[in-house]
């Protein structure tokens, strides 16, 4: 590396325009390799082996314009919001709550993620949504097509019309990372899925303790940073990325923090603790101890390798992603495959690690999922792109812990680059790290923090797509390295995801709280054993099958039987079909209404003469919502007025799930008539 | 000890068991499945009583909403038994399935619908057992049509004296109708209750769903005609059977 700008000011990001400059041309001259992050676990080789910045710089040309471009650039517009005004983000009433399930995902799986889903709905409300069934995501619909379908307007969020925070439930292969990267430019996303349903039913269980004050961890953050010997790309993420990172944030300490309570704001000054274990400090041992050993803190960044496998390698899906620490010896030392005493992966997390609270933040190729397709070879102009996995699919570690009591896993969906920490003239990354993590820190829901990093990668799209264009005229219009430090920015911006509840947050205790152990976990079990169902289907007429049906009770004496039974169908659903047209024009509104009466026993007998109306909420079939209280103030109390609210929120859910629940009995009794 | 209820009446069924476990229906008035051409029933009505104490209401409340939860999940795995069964070329089962005993019997049925004669299903003994179970079927789809046809009417008492009062109607209207002193403790125990009342409702909806998509499953296994109805009351059984398993390895909840 050129030696002529000391460290500290390249870290700094404090060099002008024209050292910047310089810095960049004498790097070119040096013919400087450029170093990038992910270690072939096979062949022990580089993921993707170093090149010059005038190589990288032919990968990049063949960099294709955003989809969404012109909403990038809506949100790197100056004053531009995520979220439509005035709403909070930071309040689920006001941003809002929605899960997308597939079209086809299994209902076991609802019903194992009931604590979280409960939980959500009373928090956001009215701005409680699950898109599943006929409303979830359909094979091979991009964004757009999902926002048509359920009226959504692009631009900022608008919660009204779909809630800010959104978990994607489902696998990339059912609901794919494309669709969940355009989502996030406007929305807080994050993803979960799980091979067991236990696992779904334990992730539940562990938001809901976080988010109900049952986890109070101690404000300690833990920053692992691996410097494997004669490895350029970790000493670079080590050096420019995990040292200064806790020292820049320390300087910003005290975090300030407002809590609400009732009509008073009171501030709150947080303090840190950062503890860093680096280099030589950053083994495997190291990182057992703070993945659920005695020194699992709340917020644990780590900045490493990524292990890659080749296609078809059983060790893929398990361990790709995993986390290469120090114990490997460096390129030089260590030939041949990678074993896994040298990297962490999901197995590597005890069985009993208790990981409840914890945020992982993970700089590491493939750290949070990978993809089938080679994006990088997109990129490089190649005509096909390479298949990297047989399948697209989360990585075994942020699934393992996630379902050990992690809240979520920031991590990288294809390759971390790396390179970009080494930003003369800004410092940008590490800035933006900074931001991410100070609000995190504060007690920002995760979803919410990553916007900086979605803002950054907006920003960087918009002004490479613009350098591209140029580029085509002026093939000097920016140095090699220079665009090579934007490019690889922009990468590592790019596809970050949040595997995780996009709405959890830290759970640490405030400065007048007393930290606790963190609680049990217990023993979750959503009964396995069977594979995945969906539900059964309909019976069908057999070949096999020799006669009918009334044929073949009345040939086998099982006529009254059967007349009793179908009778008795045909009873009940003759009694739904008159329900439901004399339903039909009560079913455009829905009324609550609250009454206070001196004599309940009164009312129980059928007389309301004497009950009084005290609040009156009619919810039209469009989503208007007329609310009519007694026009003097102070007539209704407060407590019956927020009581009246939560009626209305009961109200809301049951008839959703009642006429669901009915739906579904009428259609599956009528199948058994056919 | 405490003095708690909950209690389901109005559903017209004396005798019949809930099959969550979660409310009592011994209080069932005289009305009957054949006495309802008579009087015209009362809504079906869930009654819940606590103690005046709000915080051990509250922890009542809490583990009976505990309980549903469990409850519910088993449901969830009744399903997903029955799917499984349904679809299986063949189906073994360890000998330490806590299940074994139900899974052998709904099996047997279908043997027996596939092969009449020699799997003896015009045995004598049988054929009493079998219409037991219809009838059992018949009276839970009753049960369950009553419900859904009428409004449901949730009541909370604390220590005997009524506080709240909601009546909830088919298209999901609510009433709630509060006593002059009520406090917001009383109210949020009572809100929980109309949870607890509207959640078991759709449940029980949902067993129908279950048993009759389980029925239709099996009955393209079995390549028995018409078996979608005629194994209602076998699938239902089982239905009902594991639920109660499963019950048994709940962990100890105080007030259930």
């Amino acid at each position: 590396m050129p030696g002529e700008f000391s460290e500290e000011r390249i870290i700094e990001g404090d060099l002008s325009e024209e050292e910047a400059k310089a810095y960049f041309e004498e790097l070119q001259s040096s013919d400087e390799l450029l170093c990038f992050n992910g270690i072939n676990g096979a062949t022990g080789a580089y993921g993707v082996p170093p090149m010059s910045g005038e190589e990288l710089l032919s990968v990049i040309k063949g960099e294709p314009q955003p989809e969404n471009l012109g909403e990038l650039e809506q949100k790197r517009a100056p004053g531009a919001f995520p979220i439509k005004p005035p709403n909070d983000a930071t309040r689920l009433d006001q941003a809002g709550w929605a899960a997308i399930l597939s079209a086809r995902s299994d209902p076991a799986i609802q019903e194992a993620l009931g604590e979280l889903l409960r939980l959500r709905q009373e928090q956001a409300g009215e701005r409680f949504k699950i898109y599943e069934g006929a409303a979830g995501y359909r094979p091979g619909e991009t964004k757009d097509e999902f926002f048509q379908r359920h009226k959504v307007g692009g631009g900022p969020a608008d919660p009204e019309q779909m809630p800010y925070y959104v978990l994607i439930v489902g696998s990339p292969e059912e609901i794919p990372y494309d669709f969940q990267y355009q989502l996030d430019v406007m929305r807080g996303v994050g993803r979960i899925h799980f091979d067991a349903l236990d696992d779904y039913a334990s992730y539940a269980r562990s938001v809901k303790l976080a988010e109900t004050g049952q986890v109070k961890l101690p404000r300690r953050a833990g920053f692992f940073g691996v410097a494997n010997p004669d490895d350029k790309a970790t000493q670079l993420s080590s050096k420019y990325l995990i040292s200064p990172l806790p020292r820049k944030l320390r300087e910003q300490q005290p975090f300030v923090r407002w809590v609400e309570e009732g009509d008073v704001r009171r501030k709150l000054e947080l303090e840190w603790q950062f503890e860093s274990f680096l280099a030589e400090q950053a083994t495997k041992a190291q990182l057992a101890r703070l993945i659920g050993g005695d020194q699992t803190p709340a917020l644990l960044f780590t900045a490493s390798h990524g292990m890659e496998f080749p296609l078809d390698d059983p060790r893929q899906l398990p361990h790709q992603g995993a986390l290469l620490c120090q114990d490997w010896p460096g390129p030089n030392q260590w030939r041949g495959s990678i074993e896994q005493d040298f990297y962490f992966a999901g197995d590597d997390v005890a069985s009993d690690a208790n990981l409840l609270g914890l945020i992982a933040f993970h700089f590491a190729c493939f750290g949070a999922g990978t993809p089938r397709l080679d994006q990088f070879a997109k990129q490089a102009h190649k005509e096909e792109r390479e298949t990297i996995a047989p399948h697209n699919f989360i990585g075994g570690l942020p699934k393992r812990l996630l379902s050990r009591g992690a809240l979520a896993v920031i991590g990288h969906v294809e390759r971390a680059w790396g390179y970009s920490f080494l930003s003369p003239g800004v410092g940008a990354q590490t800035g933006t790290f900074e931001s991410a993590l100070l609000q995190l820190f504060r007690g920002d829901p995760v979803g919410w923090t990553t916007e900086n990093l979605n803002l950054r990668y907006a920003d960087l799209a918009s002004s490479l797509t613009t350098i591209l264009e140029e580029l085509d005229y002026d093939p000097d219009y920016i140095n090699p390295y220079d665009l090579a430090q934007k490019w690889t920015e922009h990468n590592d911006s790019r596809s970050y995801v949040v595997i995780g509840d996009p709405a959890v947050r830290i759970p640490f205790a405030l400065p007048d709280e007393t930290p606790e152990e963190r609680p049990d976990l217990g023993t979750i079990s959503v009964p396995s054993g069977v594979p995945p169902v969906v539900e059964a289907q309909a019976a069908v007429p057999s070949s096999e099958m020799p006669m009918d049906a009334e044929s073949f009770a009345v040939a086998f004496g099982l006529r009254e039987q059967f007349d009793d039974l179908t009778g008795s169908i045909k009873k009940f659903t003759d009694q739904l079909a008159t329900a439901l047209r004399d339903a039909a024009a009560d079913i455009m509104t829905m009324e609550v209404k609250t009454y206070a009466v001196d004599d309940l026993e009164a009312v129980a007998q059928g007389d309301r003469e004497r009950a009084r109306l005290r609040a009156l909420t009619r919810i039209e079939f469009d989503g208007d919502i007329e609310v009519y209280v007694p026009g003097k103030r102070g007539e209704v109390s407060d407590d019956l007025r927020q009581m009246h609210l939560e009626m209305v929120r009961e109200a809301q859910a049951n008839r959703a799930e009642f006429l669901g629940a009915m739906a579904g009995m009428a259609t599956n009794l009528l199948k058994s008539l056919k | 000890m405490t003095a708690y209820s909950f209690t389901l009446s109005g559903v017209g069924l004396p005798g019949s068991e809930d099959p969550l476990g979660l409310w009592d229906t011994s209080q069932e008035g005289a009305l009957s499945f054949s006495a309802g051409a008579g009087a015209p029933p009362a809504d079906p009505t869930w009654r819940v009583e606590l103690p005046e104490s709000p915080e051990e209401a509250q922890v009542i409340l809490a583990d009976r909403i505990r309980a549903s939860e469990l409850a519910y999940r088993d449901l969830g795995r009744v399903n997903r038994e029955l799917t499984y069964i349904g679809r299986a070329e063949t189906v073994s089962f360890s000998p330490s399935d806590p299940l074994l005993a139900q899974k052998a019997e709904l099996l047997a049925t279908l043997d027996a619908f596939q092969s009449p004669v020699s799997y003896g299903l015009f045995r004598k003994e049988k054929e009493s057992e079998d219409r037991e179970s219809r009838q059992q079927w018949l009276a839970f789809v009753e049960r369950v049509q009553r419900m859904v046809a009428h409004y449901a009417r949730i009541e909370t008492a604390l220590a005997g004296r009524d506080v709240g009062q909601t009546a909830v109607g088919w298209t999901g209207d609510f009433t709630t109708t509060w006593e002059p002193n009520v406090t917001i403790e009383m109210m949020r125990a009572h809100r929980q209750s109309v949870r607890l009342a509207l959640g078991a409702r759709i449940a029980l909806i949902r067993i129908v769903s279950v048993v009759a998509t389980g029925a239709a499953g099996l009955a393209v296994k079995a390549a028995v005609p018409g078996g979608q109805v005629l194994l209602l009351p076998a699938v239902w059984k089982f239905v009902r059977d594991v639920l109660a398993a499963l019950r048994g390895s709940w962990p100890q909840l105080e007030y259930l």
